[in-house]
């Protein structure tokens, strides 16, 4: 579904990925996670080529990010993201929201967007704040609103990007709550989060970046028991602790 | 000498018709000078401040050395500019109402494409990512994302600036447009009630200013409904 060969980007002079070498099948879950500036967040966002690479190639649902014909706009509408931040549309309502891309990017009708964005709300577990603006909603509520924007889109595979490092911890189960189901529904998924205990539940592989390489890949069982890296021990031992 | 007010009603048809509106023997008009300097300012603008955040530099620097040029000069030389040294370059005069048109249109570009820039990056980043990263066009990322959140992030300094040209036009009747202050100067040297004369029009003023920010006013909260409580 997934697949980096031999990818190496640069900010500058600053090298942050290092020879990513990722293979990613339909169906998996996977966490990745490392410390901050270690290109976590680089990684997953040349997916969708918000990043673009200098050397190597990306592999996505079969085409090539870097090939010249590639129609990099319907590639997108098939790969979800879910940002820190929530970056909802903060002029337009939840529903609006919602069915923005639908309407523009897969030609649906207004009447067909309409029922999906109401569907994805339920789903999202807020059927009541479909004329809400983002402002009137809780930061559990917001990242909800954006995970079912995501979804409006009937992607193939979704990214999502600290997802929860910007709430309130009362709100932080309300969102890993629906990623759960949906990992359980079949979605494939990369997630970066420090929600170790989500990761341990729901996902099929972690993988810990460090300095622009991944240092461990491995499944959630070996990577929490039996983790190969120094590094990757040093981590757990600071964030499992918390 | 007792405040007089028969001279301000004897004069008000030809303070308000000459002087404001421009209707009269004379060419001018405080209206008829600031209406289309605001609007072709605002056109002039747009343009600029797109022109000013394009990545082709053949399109950047031109902007960026007209901004920070006509930025850097005084409006009244701007003026002068057109009212003494273009119709020498030219070889003939230009009608007064013309130059302070020309004059205002150049200058207030300059001041509104900064605006325009700035409103467009104060739409954070994360905006346009989510926009780019769910599939959307160029043009519908520009027109359904950015800038119904730039607009509204611009239109105080838009009308802060509509309201400084319209204050700023009583400039022209340095060169002689018959504008609203010319005409009260005119009939202050005829009367001698200078006293009178300024304060009607700067009541003139004063009502065409406050009532732009009570529009302005309005249209930010109808463009706003998601900060109403
Ligand atoms: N647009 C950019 N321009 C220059 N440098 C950048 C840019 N974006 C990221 N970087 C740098 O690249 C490195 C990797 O950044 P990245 O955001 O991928 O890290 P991360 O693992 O997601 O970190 P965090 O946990 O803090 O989100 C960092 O050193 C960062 O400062
Ligand atoms: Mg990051």
């Amino acid at each position: 579904m997934i697949e980096f060969r031999g990818v190496n980007k640069w900010f500058g002079s600053l090298h942050v990925l290092k020879d990513i070498n990722l293979a990613i099948k339909q169906r998996e879950v996977v966490v990745v996670c490392g410390p901050s500036g270690s290109g976590k967040s680089t990684l997953i966002r040349c997916i969708n080529r918000l990043e673009r690479i200098q050397n190597g190639e990306i592999i996505v649902d079969g085409i090539s990010l870097s090939g010249k014909k590639t129609d990099i706009t319907k590639l997108r509408a098939e790969v979800g993201m879910v940002f820190q931040q929530f970056n909802l549309y903060p002029h337009k309502t939840a529903l609006e929201n919602i069915i923005l891309a639908p309407i523009w990017v897969r030609k649906q009708s207004r009447a067909k967007a309409l029922k999906i964005g109401k569907d994805l709300m339920a789903k999202v577990g807020i059927p009541d704040k479909l004329d809400s603006y983002p402002a009137q909603l809780s930061g559990g509520q917001q990242q909800r609103v954006a995970i079912a924007r995501a979804l409006a889109m009937q992607p193939k595979i979704m990214l999502f990007d600290e997802p929860t490092s910007a709430l309130d911890p009362e709100m932080i189960n309300e969102v890993l709550d629906v990623m759960t189901n949906l990992a359980r529904e079949g979605m494939t998924m990369i997630v970066i989060t420090h929600e170790m205990g989500f990761a341990h539940r729901v996902s099929t592989r972690i993988i810990f970046m460090d300095e622009g390489q991944i240092l461990e890949d491995e499944s959630p069982e070996l990577f929490f028991t039996q983790p190969k890296n120094e590094r990757t021990r040093f981590f757990l031992s600071k964030i499992l602790t918390h | 000498m007792s405040f007089d007010w028969s001279v301000i009603f004897s004069n008000a048809k030809f303070l308000l018709l000459q002087g404001l509106v421009g209707i009269g023997v004379y060419g001018g008009g405080t209206l008829r000078l600031a209406i289309p300097a605001i609007l072709l300012g605002f056109v002039i603008g747009i343009i600029l401040g797109l022109a000013r955040m394009a990545n082709r530099p053949w399109i950047h620097y031109p902007a960026v050395l007209y901004i920070e040029l006509i930025r850097g000069v005084p409006l009244i030389i701007v003026i002068f500019w057109f009212w003494f040294l273009v119709p020498v370059i030219i070889g003939r005069p230009i009608p007064e109402y013309w130059v302070a048109l020309t004059a205002f249109v150049i200058f207030e570009g300059a001041y509104i494409g900064e605006i325009i820039r700035a409103g467009i990056q104060s739409v954070p980043k994360g905006q346009v990512e989510a926009a780019t990263a769910s599939g959307l066009s160029y043009a519908h990322i520009m027109f359904d994302v950015i800038l119904p959140q730039a607009i509204r992030n611009m239109i105080p300094a838009l009308v802060t600036q509509f309201i400084v040209l319209f204050k700023d036009t009583s400039l022209a009747s340095i060169i002689g447009m018959m504008d609203l202050t010319k005409a009260a100067q005119t009939v202050s040297e005829r009367e001698l009630r200078p006293f009178e004369m300024y304060l009607f029009i700067a009541v003139v003023y004063w009502i065409f200013t406050y009532s732009m920010s009570r529009v302005a006013h309005r249209l930010e909260v109808r463009m706003s409904p998601d900060r109403r409580p």
